[in-house]
């Protein structure tokens, strides 16, 4: 039951009528239920993977709190270790073990049951283990107490509308939320569909629409030329940004509606003007998990046991930062996904800051020899496209299936052909759809509380906009589109 | 209390107020839409509308991009002295979208001879080319004939039917060049068929091998109804399997196919490896479709045939 399913519609409002009629205080048990059966439209064996993890990492918190310091710490370790061997297991299996099969099947609960003769990643299940590492690490460092509510607990980790793709909440944001009341709220239920409406434009009109070309090329990357690709990937840069953000959109507009609050994971990332302005604002949940629980923890040991000043001529500051965000970024990679590509993709971004923070003075010094002002809009923008051709070449890497086929791409790029292969109304809706995206993040980034259309103070004006927005997505939407690409993570 | 009684009254208000502006979009846009897409006079979607609703043809051609590439009218009404339909359509698939033509057409006039562009490994099952039905869509209010195929689509294909502006989707810019004039122009066609020129091939061909992805049974069923009912009504149904730039190694489907033809007695000419063909890849535009010199010939030895069966 993906989100850009009916189905989903269909289980949705439904749920959401029956909620706010039970009674407040049992509400956790329908969600719970809810989210359970959301679980099961998958591959419903699977369910028992989550269930161990959320039994296990229970008694384990629960237990933490009782313990000494000196013992808590290796408790911890043994928990994160135990999360961390369930998570490869599931996505290294397959490699290690190729022949292997594995007998489970889809379930679609509308619709037919397709056999998946392999071992596939639970629904969610990086995301399940990063935000219960995220649990266990925030107890030991006693900045929030154990759930002790079961029932809670397991609600934190199986809530069904970020189960899939995230947000990864952290607890001291979402375990609150568990125990208030949710009455029903005008405001949240409007701003909720409004979301989910805008979730629907982005994945269906921007990023299926994009996806349409992207694979063409792609796909078959060795039979087209550098300008075909250099327009696939500028695509494929939109297509990924529209399909996880309007996942989101969709998740936190679908939690809005039980009267839920999740963390926004996008603002506006292609205007960023430098590689870690991109990580502020791309995945947010996930760069601010990877910066408290890898990045800081890391940077700090370092700092601790290296002691001298300077170490083969590099400040030891400054390598504290590279060795530090070089493992972080690597992590990334390989949180996203099986295979050299990710892991290349990760460490460009790892190489990218590196040089960045390196280079700092330097870049100071031509500002200052050259006059430009830090602020001026020429360099924002300047900044701005930099940022996103380095971005842009990264997700090379994330798209291609190889890393030769990236660099082949890469070559092939940078010694373009004039022969584009696209279909003259493929493009047109590729234009419209990167222009409207693009249109909407100007409009929030610039000029914010003005153009007001969806939060207009005037009614009729809001009205057109939701009709505006849902004739698009009946008339270019692509209804018969794939699942989002964060899914497989 | 009565605050809130008021805020879920005042909530209830606005939805309704929004359903009934969604709705009334809806059907206008929808109508627009309609109305622009019957009414075009070039492109793919004027050639399927012509197809099932105004086509009076002897022959019809049915088929993917590969019929309407390489079937020239022209050839088989000075050949055979009846007029004659290329129906074949871009980035259609073979069965289940031709069946539906088919089932249009028969509804509405009895061709004396349909000539069925096939492989057979369209037999196989790909969820793909049950989305690539979506040209059909603007016909499911009008036709129940083909309802049944359309809700193969998705569970909530009747669901999704509700609007309007769905059968349109994606069209728009179709449509828009559809009632172009000088689209005309740009995209001319002979009773169906649109000539490919020039040629992307050399060397010689590869021998290509099938995958097995399954037996589409469904799509079998619907073979069978085919060659049923043209026995039925005494139309001619020819299957043609038309050149392509590759050796078919040997499948599953082939045997397949040849034991579905045996059981219905219907005729079969496997034309994919001529040698005439297979010695000139200058008679094809890229591996699977012909260019005009290639349809030419192959369009001439198809009516030769057809004259002495």
């Amino acid at each position: 039951m993906l989100f850009n399913s009916i189905a989903y519609i269909v289980f949705l409002i439904p749920l959401v009528l029956v909620y706010y009629i039970f009674p407040s205080k049992w509400r956790w048990t329908l969600l719970l239920v809810a989210s359970v059966l959301y679980y099961l439209s998958f591959i419903p064996v699977l369910i028992t993977v989550v269930a161990a993890i959320i039994l296990i990492n229970y008694i384990f918190s629960n237990s933490l709190r009782l313990t000494k310091t000196d013992r808590s710490n290796r408790r911890l370790a043994l928990i994160v270790l135990i999360n961390i061997a369930v998570l490869a297991f599931f996505k290294y299996f397959n490699q290690i073990f190729p022949d292997i099969r594995i007998h489970l099947y889809n379930v679609d609960l509308f619709y037919k049951v397709n056999p998946v003769n392999m071992l596939v990643l639970p629904l969610g299940l990086s995301y399940i283990v990063f935000t219960v590492l995220s649990y266990q690490i925030e107890i030991s460092r006693k900045t929030i107490e154990p759930v002790r509510h079961l029932g809670h607990f397991s609600l934190y980790l199986l809530f069904f509308p970020k189960i899939a793709q995230g947000p990864i909440e952290r607890p001291q944001k979402f375990i609150p939320q568990l125990s208030q009341n949710h009455p029903f709220s005008y405001d949240y239920i409007t701003e909720g569909l409004k979301m989910i409406l805008i979730g629907y434009f982005k994945k269906l009109v921007v990023a299926d629409r994009l996806a349409i070309y992207v694979s063409a090329v792609y796909n078959n990357s060795e039979h087209h030329g550098g300008t075909a690709l250099l327009l696939a990937t500028l695509f494929f840069a939109f297509q990924i940004y529209a399909d996880f953000s309007g996942y989101t959109d969709i998740a936190i507009g679908s939690a809005k509606l039980f009267g839920f609050d999740l963390t926004n994971n996008f603002r506006r990332p292609y205007l960023a003007v430098s590689v870690k302005d991109f990580w502020d604002r791309w995945h947010i949940s996930f760069s601010t998990w990877l910066r408290d629980y890898i990045f800081l923890p890391v940077a700090y040991f370092l700092a601790h046991r290296m002691t001298n000043k300077t170490y083969l001529g590099i400040a030891a500051d400054k390598l504290v930062y590279v060795m530090a965000i070089m493992l972080t970024f690597a992590i990334c990679g390989i949180w996203h996904g099986v295979g050299w590509t990710f892991l290349c993709w990760g460490l460009l971004f790892g190489v990218y800051l590196a040089l960045s923070n390196s280079t700092k003075d330097m870049q100071k010094a031509i500002r200052k020899r050259f006059h430009i002002k830090k602020n001026s809009a020429v360099y924002i923008i300047f900044s701005i496209v930099l940022t996103f051709i380095l971005v842009m070449i990264a997700w090379i890497f994330f798209r291609a299936t190889s890393v030769q086929e990236a660099l082949n791409i890469i070559g092939k790029i940078f010694s373009p052909s004039w022969e584009i292969f696209f279909k003259p109304s493929e493009l047109g809706f590729a234009v419209l759809s990167i222009g409207s995206l693009i249109a909407m993040d100007l409009k929030h980034e610039f000029f914010s509380g003005q153009f007001l259309v969806l939060h207009s103070k005037r009614f009729m004006v809001r009205l057109a906009g939701v009709v505006l927005l849902a004739v698009s997505i009946l008339l270019l939407g692509v209804f018969d589109g794939g699942q989002f690409i964060y899914f497989q993570f | 209390m009565e605050a809130i009684r008021n805020r879920h009254i005042h909530l209830i208000a606005r939805m309704l107020i929004v359903v009934m502006a969604l709705f009334i979009a809806d059907r206008g846009i929808g109508a627009l839409m309609k109305s622009l897409y019957f009414r075009q006079q070039s492109g793919d979607g004027y050639l399927i509308n012509y197809a099932i609703d105004s086509t009076e043809a002897d022959i019809i051609v049915l088929g993917s991009s590969r019929a309407k590439h390489s079937y020239i009218p022209e050839i088989f009404h000075d050949s055979l002295q009846m007029t004659c339909y290329n129906g074949g359509r871009d980035g259609t698939n073979h069965i289940l979208f031709n069946y539906a033509q088919f089932k249009l057409i028969i509804k509405r006039y009895k061709p004396e001879v349909i000539i069925f562009d096939i492989r057979p490994e369209d037999l196989a099952y790909s969820v793909d080319e049950y989305d690539m039905l979506a040209p059909l869509l603007p016909f499911y209010k009008a036709h129940p004939e083909i309802r049944d195929l359309m809700n193969q689509r998705s569970p909530f294909e009747k669901m999704k039917q509700i609007s309007h502006i769905y059968p349109f989707n994606s069209m728009i810019f179709q449509i828009i060049m559809g009632n172009l004039e000088f689209n005309k122009k740009r995209k001319p066609h002979y009773n169906g068929y649109v000539p490919f020129h020039g040629s992307k091939l050399s060397g010689t061909a590869d021998t290509v091998y099938v995958s097995d992805s399954g037996t589409d049974e469904y799509k079998i069923s619907l073979l069978e109804e085919m060659m049923e009912t043209c026995m039925s009504s005494n139309i001619k149904l020819i299957f043609v399997y038309s050149p392509t730039w590759n050796y078919s190694g040997q499948n599953r489907y082939d045997t397949l196919f040849t034991r579905l033809i045996e059981t219905h007695s219907a005729d079969y000419k496997n034309m994919s490896n001529l040698p005439v063909y297979m010695e000139n890849p200058g008679y094809f535009y890229d591996r699977t479709h012909l260019n005009e010199e290639g349809a030419t010939i192959f369009s001439t030895l198809l009516a030769r045939e057809l004259m002495n069966p």
